[in-house]
């Protein structure tokens, strides 16, 4: 069974309903997931906050609103809604920004061991150089596969292209990083 | 290495938005959707409408009690945390949800009015907010138009309101007594209708009743209006296009004061006016 599918179905219709319960519930499951995405993507700690929070209330407004959402996901059309949003922002700031993992290192969960607190922030390190180099396109796909761990389904929905073209995109992300990876062994 | 870029890569999920950040957020969020629901009657009888409020709610004046709650109680943190916010800001959107919450729950056209001038010195804090930011010109100018336009609605509703009520009439004349129909030889007995206006009755012929008038109070209630809301709201415009906007939120102030008074010297005009009734039928 399921459970994932079924839970964000319940999600959804909790939306639907205007639940609150649902939207306390929806924040609590994925406001890590929808600001490291956003995070990644305009490299600063406050905008990232702000476009989050702005990500959880436009989401809840759609459905106030009682627009025809075509969506199985809650997950996906959150995801949606987030990149959107960061569109706008880099339309708003009229550049684009490139995702600087520098302030990530701060941001790493204090609570955890030092140690492991450490060999986090050198893999983000290592992360970083070899992800940055990366164009968009691949960037993106690269975290919502392997980091955030969407399934096809659901970042077909989220970029709106289809899920062969999905699948192309991430074999394509993943050579390209490889190649990135051998050159810097080459050194 | 491919295998220990993948680890790598998934130690990124570490990367965690601020627990207090977060916490706030949800507050704040969670207030924001509470002042968001409508009081139509639709979401009421949604069958999903939280369970909480099912059995509970199935009178409407608890619906009303609920809702009056939910934005009063439960949009007060998030009006206050959207409350410094200008268009651009994310909290904004929060803002503008909380003003149009607010004016769909209240129902008295006074009390409308007086929201409908908060609004409009809202606007006006926002447009030297935007002002003072140093972001793109022509952004800039569009967005102190969509402001300075949302202003001169928010004014032209206040004003509409206010003539509905029997406050203020746009003429400035006098149309509120509580003694309407005094005469030297009676006084009528009137109705007095659900929107407080006076409606007609039968007259009473009282030989003894004191010929004056008890009109002191409606009389200072008439001069207060006298002074003109319509007048100060037209000031506070002009002020607006002059772009003196810390004179107009005091113009505003002055609006708000005027209605305030007036409404207190309403409600004193029509006790003096019960009371005067109960006396004379007594004797």
């Amino acid at each position: 069974m399921n459970f994932g599918k079924s839970r964000e179905k319940i999600l959804l219709s909790g939306f639907r309903e205007r639940n609150k319960e649902s939207f306390a519930l929806a924040y609590d499951m994925y406001v890590d997931q929808i600001y490291r995405f956003i995070y990644f993507k305009v490299g600063e700690k406050e905008e990232a906050q702000d476009l989050t929070s702005s990500v959880f209330l436009k989401t809840w407004n759609f459905f106030q609103e009682g627009k025809e959402i075509d969506t199985a996901s809650l997950k996906a059309l959150l995801y949606k809604i987030a990149r959107n949003a960061v569109i706008d922002y880099y339309r708003s700031k009229n550049n684009k920004i490139n995702v600087s993992l520098d302030e990530a290192i701060g941001v790493v969960d204090e609570k955890k061991d030092l140690t492991v607190d450490l060999e986090i922030k050198m893999d983000i390190a290592v992360v970083e150089t070899k992800i940055l180099e990366l164009k968009d396109e691949y960037r993106e796909a690269i975290i919502l596969r392997f980091v955030d761990e969407l399934s096809i389904t659901e970042i077909a929905e989220i970029l709106d292209k289809p899920k062969g073209s999905i699948r192309v995109l991430i074999f394509r992300a993943q050579q390209a990083l490889k190649k990135i990876i051998d050159g810097e062994n080459k050194k | 290495m491919k295998k220990e870029l993948f680890s790598q890569l998934n130690n990124i999920k570490n990367i965690k938005a601020d627990s207090d950040w977060k916490m706030k957020s949800r507050e704040i969020l969670l207030s924001q959707i509470s002042g968001s629901f409508s009081l139509e009657k639709e979401s009421a009888k949604q069958s999903g409408f939280s369970f909480y409020f099912k059995n509970f709610l199935h009178q409407p004046v608890m619906v009303v009690a609920a809702v009056l709650i939910a934005v009063f109680g439960g949009g007060t943190l998030s009006i206050y945390a959207s409350s410094g916010t200008k268009p651009g800001d994310s909290l904004y959107i929060a803002k503008i949800i909380s003003e149009k919450a607010q004016l769909a729950i209240t129902f008295d056209e006074t009390e409308k009015a007086k929201l409908n001038i908060e609004f409009a010195k809202n606007r006006a804090k926002e447009i030297s907010q935007v002002l003072e930011n140093n972001s793109n010109e022509d952004k800039k100018a569009a967005t102190v138009e969509k402001l300075s336009n949302s202003f001169k609605k928010e004014i032209y509703a206040s004003k509409e309101r206010l003539g509905k009520t029997n406050l203020v009439n746009n003429d400035n004349s006098e149309v509120f007594s509580a003694n309407v129909g005094r005469s030297d030889q009676g006084i009528e007995i009137y109705d007095i209708k659900e929107d407080g206006q006076a409606g007609g009755g039968e007259v009473i012929i009282d030989d003894n009743v004191s010929t004056t008038p008890v009109a002191t109070s409606s009389e200072e209630v008439v001069a207060i209006h006298k002074a003109g809301v319509n007048e100060v709201l037209d000031e506070a415009e002009k002020l607006f296009f002059e772009q003196n906007y810390s004179e107009v939120l005091n113009k505003l102030d002055e609006v708000g004061a005027i209605i305030n008074k007036s409404t207190e010297d309403k409600s004193s005009a029509d006790v003096l006016g019960e009371k005067e009734l109960s006396a004379t039928s007594t004797n």
